[in-house]
């Protein structure tokens, strides 16, 4: 799996979606993220490993807390790969209108 | 039975609509026929389609001032409903992504839904934030 594969893959999970959310107004705790989360803390972290594995987050470690913060470029990465699929298909389909039209 | 590869690029999809005017039959055969293929669709030297089950294509295609090579393998064709083939390129970074032509006539014009299964989406995404990609972007730019 490449980076792009990784983050891909991180990001298919409604529950790690949430967590990047949760980041994304600051770095937080484990602890602290899983507080809205009906689960265990362990359940939460290993989510929070994926996360890591893909890039998109990184850990500090402050004595025994472990601070998360989000880490954005990966996410920049599907972004960019998205939209280009999305104007791809937007300019053939147009295409195919005027094809068409011209063949009426 | 139909393979495919879901762990390619994660389980989302692009959805896009478009209604043509001009009869279903036409807009499926404009998919299918080579010379109607190289007119709109892939407009480089080389176009190969092999339009039945597991059939294949080979279609050149200019994009961003390079040629793209594209080429994948038909998994569904029930003229002038559905069309189905998976989508292997460059982009794709050599794996199978699926893309699904889904056409419905009414009254002379057809309403087209392509969908380009194997890249990033979900529906609970897009009912939450009005799109996958807008999302993404909104958390990008708070980043």
């Amino acid at each position: 799996m490449n980076a792009l594969d990784n983050a891909f893959a991180a990001l298919a999970d409604p529950t790690r979606r949430k967590i990047i959310a949760k980041l994304a107004r600051g770095s937080a705790r484990v602890t602290d993220l899983a507080a809205p989360f009906d689960m265990s803390l362990n359940a939460i972290s290993k989510h929070v490993k994926v996360l890591e594995r893909a890039g998109l987050v990184h850990r500090r470690r402050h004595g025994r807390e472990h601070v998360l913060t989000l880490h954005g470029a990966p996410m920049r990465d599907v972004v960019t790969w998205l939209s280009r699929y999305e104007r791809f298909w937007n300019i053939k389909l147009d295409a195919l209108g005027e094809f068409l039209k011209s063949t009426n | 039975m139909q393979t495919r590869n879901k762990n390619a690029m994660g389980e989302f999809g692009l959805k896009i609509p478009r209604t043509y005017d001009a009869p279903a039959a036409k807009v499926f055969d404009a998919w299918v026929n080579p010379k109607s293929v190289k007119s709109w669709l892939a407009d480089g030297e080389d176009v190969v389609v092999d339009p039945r089950v597991g059939g294949l294509f080979y279609l050149e295609m200019p994009w961003e001032k390079r040629i793209y090579p594209h080429y994948g393998r038909y998994i569904t064709i029930d003229a002038p409903r559905v069309l189905e083939f998976t989508w292997i390129s460059e982009g794709t970074r050599g794996k199978e992504s699926v893309v699904k032509i889904a056409l419905k006539e009414t009254g002379g014009k057809t309403q087209l839904t392509l969908t380009h299964d194997g890249l990033p989406d979900e529906e609970q995404v897009k009912n939450h934030t009005g799109g996958w990609s807008a999302f993404l972007e909104s958390l990008a730019k708070r980043i």
